[in-house]
């Protein structure tokens, strides 16, 4: 799985949190500014309402004049703007020039666009908003008030806008933290996988990082617990295996070596064939030790430090070499097709070790006469290994089960063997991360190596 | 010798008895080295795992004081880096406990000769009964007749006939002739063996490739 910032816990909770704070903040600005907006609605209507009672008990022509004196008199920046209009909408007096759309003359409070022209000598207001009301007088004529409400607009946008600012500020500084801190945890993470990859491939003794209290500690810590008592095992395991090994080849060593030296010819002609059988008994029991061992060896991965630049067409003729005059004996012909690929990182003796272990099997379960091919071939990722020989092959349900130990397939049973040689080929497959397959090679078995392909599972 | 064991020890003093020779057995690394540096030894058989000093300080020790005595290591230890790191401490040859007594006189005798043929064993002809072998110009000869061989029977037949007259056994062919460090269960040595002995041993000369029995193969 990709690592990324996006899938770490704290990065998700920070972002969570942002998005409920955005959303809080929202819902605070939106009733905020519905609060300030129907208060001051409510302020104006209340200051026009004083101002409509106090002109409309003037006569008419007291009314005009009013009005006239009001803007030209009144050098104060104004908020109340005056207009008086026939009962057709027809301007008679004031500052308010023509009647405002929105409002009808019934003394309800309207919001009305500032697009009147002014008469006041002072410059004009920037548009704002404003508030109007208008009324119809006794005479029938119209008389309007607009109160500029725009003082309140910007200091409720001022407000409003600190508020967002605010917001916005704490919004990127979690979003900021929570990165920060989730690339660190990242960081670590990435540190914990690496070296878990080492300890995967064998370096038992290392151990996680352990830092300042917190939950990955927590988890190192019982991770590196768990590690020290998974090799305290493996060791007593390996230790007891090792001494097993060790203390029944001993007494084998000497079992084989004292059957040969009975002389063949002071043993009568009926007893020559138990002596054989128990010597071959006793190699077979020895080879199987060797081998048990030399699994346990590869696959504590212990041998990593061998790798180095190998020529698998070379490595693969030399082993060609080796085994034609063991193929020419049965009469088997040992083609090798061997394409130049470049050079991969391997274990020289590991690999020839494995690839010995196959050809092997490929000559033994190959009867007279038949054939196997060795070819080396470049592959998508590398060079690929394809060996085919002319035996039985093994049955689609068993080509796993043959990577186990002492496993033998029931075609195999006949053949001499320890069982063991398949396992060695898996453990040192393993250890290079490359792929081995068993196919179907109609007829016999085909066992593809792919060198490299590198497509790690910690990826 | 320089070896803790008891059981180990009398294998390998019994094990050289053949061999005419005189086993001095040291128990501690502390004494192994104070003997080891004496110019008269012919050999050191040195365990790899001792109380005290071990078994590869006391090869790079003797190696550093310019003793080039030569020394066989024996171990319990038995996988391929261990082996590696013996030879490369200095040790000359390694053989891995549990060991047969032929392997381990094998291997005593392949040193001990190697150590008084030293210039014979880089010679570039050798002549073995009527067999003579160029390594210059890889020309093989019975008595007149010459030879053809592959690479392969060529180098066996080179590791043969530099340790004339020895026993070789499959393991330590498998080591000097092809590098194969285990045991790889088939009979690879055999065929091969078989097939040099068809090219060697033709009819009318006297077989010089001979089999010992549970040990290995001798030329001469």
């Amino acid at each position: 799985m990709k690592m990324s910032l996006w899938h770490t816990t704290i990065f998700r909770l920070l972002l969570t949190y942002a998005l409920v704070s955005s959303l809080t903040i929202s819902a605070l600005v939106y009733l905020n500014y519905w609060q300030s907006t129907s208060y001051t609605a409510t302020q104006a209507d209340h200051n026009i309402d004083w101002q409509m009672a106090y002109f409309s008990s003037m006569t008419p022509s007291q009314l005009k004049q009013a009005i006239d004196n009001r803007v030209k008199l009144d050098t104060h920046p104004r908020v109340n703007f005056y207009g008086l209009f026939s009962r057709d909408h027809r301007w008679i007096a004031g500052e308010v020039r023509t009647f405002p759309d929105s409002v009808t003359p019934d003394g309800e409070g309207k919001w009305s666009p500032s697009n009147w022209a002014r008469q006041t000598p002072a410059e004009p207001l920037a548009a704002s908003n404003m508030r109007a009301k208008a009324i119809t007088l006794r005479d029938g004529e119209v008389f309007v008030i607009e109160r500029d409400v725009g003082e309140f607009d910007r200091l409720r946008e001022y407000m409003l806008g600190c508020l967002v600012w605010s917001a916005a500020i704490a919004l990127a500084g979690s979003i900021g933290v929570g990165a920060l801190f989730s690339a660190r945890q990242l960081r670590r993470l990435k540190d914990i996988r690496r070296i878990s990859q080492r300890i995967a491939r064998g370096e038992f003794g290392t151990r996680l990082p352990v830092g300042s209290a917190d939950e990955i500690t927590w988890l190192s810590r019982i991770v590196n617990h768990m590690l020290d008592e998974v090799s305290r095992l493996m060791l007593e395991i390996k230790d007891s295996c090792d001494g097993i090994a060790h203390d029944l080849r001993t007494p084998l060593i000497h079992m084989r070596s004292l059957l040969a030296r009975i002389p063949i010819e002071a043993v009568d002609a009926p007893h020559r064939g138990l002596l054989q059988g128990a010597s071959e008994h006793a190699e077979a029991v020895l080879r199987r030790f060797t081998a048990m061992l030399r699994i346990s060896e590869i696959e504590s991965g212990s041998r990593r430090s061998g790798f180095g630049d190998v020529e698998m067409h070379a490595l693969a003729r030399e082993i060609g070499e080796l085994y034609e005059p063991v193929a020419a004996q049965k009469d088997i012909e040992l083609r090798l097709d061997l394409d130049p690929v470049r050079s991969v990182r391997a274990d020289r003796p590991l690999m020839f070790e494995a690839l010995v272990n196959l050809i092997d099997n490929a000559i033994k379960f190959t009867p007279h006469g038949g054939k196997v091919v060795l070819s080396v071939v470049a592959g998508a990722h590398g060079p690929r290994i394809l060996l085919k020989d002319g035996g039985p092959g093994i049955p689609e349900s068993d080509r796993e089960a043959v990577f186990r130990r002492f496993y033998r397939a029931e075609a195999a049973r006949a053949t001499p063997g320890s069982g063991l040689g398949l396992s060695i080929v898996h453990a040192v497959m393993h250890l290079h991360e490359y792929r081995l397959a068993l196919h179907d090679g109609a007829p016999g078995l085909l066992v593809t190596i792919d060198c490299w392909p590198h497509t790690s599972v910690w990826e | 010798m320089i070896e803790d064991d008891p059981l180990i020890g009398k294998d390998i003093q019994d094990s050289l008895k053949d061999v005419q020779s005189e086993v001095e057995w040291v128990t501690s690394g502390m004494t192994g080295i104070a003997r080891a540096v004496d110019p008269e030894l012919d050999l050191i058989v040195l365990d790899r795992v001792l109380p005290g000093i071990d078994g590869l300080t006391i090869v790079r020790t003797l190696r550093s004081a310019n003793v080039s005595t030569p020394v066989l290591m024996v171990s319990a230890l038995s996988n391929v880096d261990e082996r590696v790191r013996g030879l490369l401490a200095g040790g000359d040859d390694y053989v891995a406990k549990p060991f047969s007594s032929d392997e381990l006189r094998a291997r005593v005798i392949a040193l001990l000769r190697r150590k008084s043929h030293l210039q014979e064993a880089r010679a570039t002809m050798l002549e073995v009964d009527d067999l003579t072998i160029d390594f210059v110009s890889r020309v093989v000869k019975r008595g007149a007749e010459e030879i053809e061989l592959t690479p392969i029977a060529f180098r066996l037949l080179e590791c043969l006939a530099r340790n004339t007259g020895q026993i070789l056994t499959r393991a330590m062919i498998y080591e000097t002739v092809w590098n194969i460090h285990f045991d790889p269960g088939t009979n690879l040595v055999e065929v091969h063996i078989g097939q040099l002995r068809k090219k060697i041993d033709i009819p009318g000369y006297r077989p010089l490739i001979r089999t010992v029995r549970g040990s290995g193969y001798v030329l001469g």
